[in-house]
C-alpha cells in the first residue's frame, strides 16, 4: 500500500510540474522580454516662479515610493531616473501625481492626479505622461488628452488650460 | 498598377502608329495668360478644447479646427508643354509652368478666435508635370480640327507664407491639370490658339512629417497636415502656340 502510495506521490508530482511547464510555455510573453517606459515630465507655466512635482507610488495601501521633485527652471521637472527605478511588486498600482505651483510666497496645490497602473512582471505598465498649459497648435507629438488640472485656489491664476496628457507608446517606445 | 500604365501608353502609341504612317514628331507648346487661384489649409483639432482667453476658460467645441489659412488671388501664368506626338494626334508630354499670384491671404489661429488678419501676398509657384493631350479631329475642314483635350498629372510648390503665422504645412502639392482648347493652323507645323485649364491640387497628406516629428515638444511650427483633400485651386485661360 505504501508503495502504491509513494509511486502516486510521484506521478502527482511529474503531472504537477508538466502542467507547470506547459503552462509556462503556453505563455506567449515568457520569453519576450518585456520593455517598460517611465516618463512623467511637468512644464512651469510662465505665470509661476516654480513648480514642484511629486509622485506617489502604491500597491493597496503600501507606499513604494514617495519623490518630489522641485524646479525653478523654465522648462519644468522630468521624472526619468527616480521614475526609472520604480518597481511594482504586485499587479495592481496606483501613482498618485501631485503638483505644486511656487508664484511669490504662495504656494497653489493642484487637484491629484491618479494613474491606475498594472504590471505584468517587476516594472509597471508604460507611465508616459506630460502636463502642461494645454495649447494644441503649439504641441507636437503623439498624445491623448486626458483632463485638465485646473487649481481651486486662483491666486497664482487659473490654470484653466493646465492638462493631464498620456503618451502614446508602443512596446516601450513613446513619443 | 505602373505595369498597367505601361500597358496602357504602350497601347495607345500602337494604336496611334497604326492610324496613321506620319512619324513620331516632337512637339512644343508654349501658352501665357492669366490664372484665378484659391486656397485652403485647416487643421481638425483632435482634442476639441479651446482656450477662452476672454473668459479665461475652456470650452469644448466638436467642429473646433486651428492653423487656418487662406489665399485668393490670381496674376499672370506662362507654360511650356514639351513632348513627343504620335500622329499627330495622340501627345505625350512634360509640363513646365509658372504662376505669379498676386492676392489676399487670411489667416486666423483658431476657428473660434474673434481676430482675423489678411494681408497682400505674393506668390511664385512652379508647376511640373507629365501628362497625356488629345487632338480628337484630324480632318482640316471640319470645325472641330485643332480642339484638344489633356490631363497632366502635375506638381507644385507653394509659396505661402504660413510660416510667418507660426503655421507649417507642406510645401509640395499634388494634383491634376485638365485642359481644353482650340489651335488653328498657320502652316504646316504651326498652330495658334486659347487654352482653357483648371488644376487642383492637393497638400500631399502624410508627406508632412519627418522623422521625429511625432515626438512630443512644445513650441512652434509643429507640423500640420491640412483637413481639407483639396488645397489649391487653379483656374486659367492663355494663348497658345504650338509645334507638331
Amino acid at each position: 500500500m505504501k508503495l502504491i502510495r509513494s509511486r502516486f506521490a510521484v506521478f502527482y508530482a511529474l503531472v504537477l510540474a508538466w502542467l507547470a511547464f506547459c503552462c509556462m510555455g503556453c505563455d506567449p510573453d515568457w520569453d519576450v522580454d518585456p520593455e517598460y517606459s517611465i516618463d512623467i515630465a511637468a512644464y512651469k507655466p510662465d505665470k509661476v516662479d516654480s513648480l514642484e512635482l511629486r509622485i506617489t507610488y502604491q500597491a493597496g495601501d503600501t507606499v513604494w515610493a514617495d519623490m518630489s521633485i522641485e524646479s525653478d527652471s523654465s522648462i519644468g521637472v522630468t521624472c526619468r531616473s527616480f521614475c526609472d527605478s520604480l518597481f511594482s511588486l504586485g499587479r495592481e498600482n496606483k501613482v498618485s501625481v501631485d503638483i505644486s505651483f511656487y508664484c511669490g510666497d504662495k504656494v497653489v496645490a493642484l487637484p491629484t492626479y491618479e494613474i491606475d497602473s498594472h504590471s505584468k512582471y517587476w516594472k509597471p505598465d508604460d507611465l508616459n505622461f506630460r502636463f502642461v498649459e494645454f495649447d494644441e497648435r503649439s504641441i507636437a507629438g503623439d498624445y491623448e488628452f486626458d483632463k485638465f488640472l485646473p487649481p481651486e485656489d486662483t491666486s497664482c491664476g487659473k490654470f484653466v488650460n493646465y492638462a493631464a496628457l498620456r503618451l502614446k507608446c508602443s512596446n516601450g517606445w513613446c513619443n | 498598377m505602373f505595369q498597367r500604365m505601361v500597358q496602357l501608353v504602350a497601347c495607345l502609341a500602337c494604336a496611334a502608329l497604326a492610324i496613321s504612317d506620319d512619324s513620331v514628331l516632337p512637339y512644343f507648346e508654349v501658352s501665357l495668360g492669366g490664372h484665378y487661384t484659391k486656397s485652403g489649409y485647416e487643421t481638425e483639432s483632435s482634442t476639441h478644447w479651446y482656450h477662452d482667453k476672454d473668459r479665461d476658460e475652456m470650452v469644448y467645441d466638436e467642429d473646433l479646427t486651428y492653423d487656418i489659412y487662406s489665399f485668393e488671388g490670381g496674376g499672370p501664368i506662362l507654360d511650356v508643354q514639351a513632348g513627343l506626338s504620335l500622329a499627330k494626334r495622340f501627345i505625350f508630354l512634360f509640363d513646365l509652368g509658372l504662376a505669379v499670384s498676386i492676392g489676399d491671404s487670411r489667416y486666423k489661429f483658431y476657428s473660434r478666435d474673434k481676430e482675423e488678419y489678411d494681408r497682400t501676398e505674393v506668390m511664385v509657384r512652379p508647376i511640373f508635370g507629365f501628362g497625356l493631350k488629345v487632338y480628337p479631329f484630324q480632318t482640316e475642314s471640319s470645325f472641330l480640327y485643332g480642339t484638344f483635350i489633356g490631363a497632366t498629372l502635375s506638381f507644385m510648390f507653394t509659396d505661402n507664407l504660413w510660416e510667418d503665422y507660426g503655421m507649417a504645412y507642406c510645401g509640395f502639392e499634388v494634383g491634376g491639370k485638365f485642359e481644353v482648347g482650340k489651335l488653328w493652323k498657320v502652316s504646316e507645323h504651326y498652330f495658334i490658339g486659347f487654352t482653357l485649364n483648371m488644376g487642383i491640387y492637393e497638400n500631399a497628406t502624410g508627406s508632412n512629417y519627418e522623422y521625429g516629428d511625432e515626438n512630443f515638444r512644445i513650441g512652434k511650427n509643429p507640423k500640420r497636415d491640412p483637413v481639407e483633400e483639396i488645397n489649391n485651386l487653379h483656374l486659367g485661360i492663355s494663348l497658345t502656340a504650338a509645334w507638331k
